[in-house]
């Protein structure tokens, strides 16, 4: 089962009426909509709330989603809307082109092309994550560092870890997990669990 | 419950494993070891840092949303395999039983062989034409190769003055 694959179990789930399986998508994505619509709104305080929006629409619009295309796709369509709307209503005008089409949203991950419209206080917040979570990297063996950085950076799947450090895909199982769970552990304090705090 | 949970986002369950992975994310502490896990991948992906409480505000916008039930989508395109492989049967089965019961009356085609071998033609009487009618078709008739221009080929070759076309 790949990534395309659990999204649409989750949006199938949500079809049937399961609201927290359309909040683990939102916690998924919340992160890389709100980088893309960014382009489109400066202030952070809007981003929020265009980003929300956006969920929000697409949460009502699941009844049409048929899965033709990746659930990314379809939010990146949805949030890009938004924002423009969002836009027009203000008097303002949109950027003419986001520099980026519908079939590269699902691989948008270019962090230079996009600014980040962030508060003095989430940029602080950010850089703090970015730095707890590279300081726990490095704290990582070699081996569970490398089998980590495969899967996420390079999106490797656990066969094609398991071809590259030559051991089983058992393994890499293991290595993967373990390298979550031990970067969660410093993660976890920053992200904070209490009321009106969560991320 | 967590490693159930790092396997299911990198896809790495199926079936009953996947499903038990989904009722844990029913619960608080799954949700938050799945944000964790992804608040990881973006920030080693460079991909956008997280804003503080957007999960809360945002469960609170979806708490005041009404349910939405999608109708259960149909699979036309997608027939199970025991589907094609029972109309394979099906159609082998009719055309094979076809076929057989045709083998298996030789007595009653040779009757029929029999019984036309007894049947004699009869000539059928002509109808009576006027050769008025006859005279006035004739251009069109099929003993030309072109049908229908019998008159402009006619009208060309009167045309030149000392008889030539």
């Amino acid at each position: 089962m790949g990534d395309r694959e659990i999204d649409q179990q989750l949006v199938e789930r949500a079809q049937r009426g399961d609201k927290r399986a359309f909040e683990l998508l939102v916690s998924k994505y919340q992160r890389k909509l709100g980088r893309l619509l960014s382009r489109f709104v400066r202030d952070a305080a809007e981003v929020e709330d265009v980003t929300q929006e956006a969920f929000i629409k697409a949460y009502r619009a699941l009844p049409s989603f048929r899965g033709e295309s990746a659930f990314y796709t379809w939010l990146y369509r949805i949030g890009i809307n938004t924002a423009k709307n969002y836009l027009v209503a203000l008097g303002r005008r949109a950027p003419t082109t986001t520099g980026f089409d519908n079939e590269e949203a699902e691989g948008f991950e270019d962090a230079e092309q996009l600014r980040d419209s962030s508060t003095p206080e989430s940029e602080l917040e950010g850089k703090e994550i970015a730095a707890t979570v590279n300081r726990a990297m490095d704290a990582l063996p070699a081996d569970l560092r490398t089998a980590i950085t495969l899967r996420e950076i390079e999106g490797l799947s656990y066969e094609e870890i398991a071809s590259v450090m030559n051991c089983p895909v058992g393994t890499v199982r293991s290595r993967i997990f373990r390298a979550r769970d031990a970067i969660a552990a410093e993660l976890r304090p920053l992200l904070g669990t209490e009321k009106d705090r969560r991320w | 419950m967590r490693e159930q949970i790092s396997r299911l986002m990198d896809g790495d369950l199926e079936g009953a494993e996947a499903e038990a992975a989904f009722r844990e994310l029913k619960r608080v502490d799954g949700l938050e070891y799945w944000t964790c896990c992804h608040v990881i991948g973006d920030a080693l992906r460079r991909n956008g840092a997280p804003i503080a409480g957007f999960a809360e505000r945002f469960a609170r916008r979806l708490e005041a949303e009404p349910t939405v039930l999608a109708p259960k989508p149909v699979h036309t395109a997608k027939l199970p395999l025991a589907w094609a492989v029972a109309a394979t049967i099906a159609a082998v089965v009719v055309v094979g039983s076809v076929a057989v019961n045709m083998l298996d009356r030789p007595p009653t085609a040779l009757v029929t062989v029999n019984e036309a071998g007894g049947v004699r033609g009869t000539r059928a009487p002509l109808r009576q034409v006027s050769p008025d009618y006859l005279l006035a078709h004739q251009e069109y008739s099929p003993t030309t190769q072109i049908q229908g221009v019998g008159p402009y080929l006619r009208a060309v070759s009167a045309g030149g003055v000392d008889g030539r076309p």
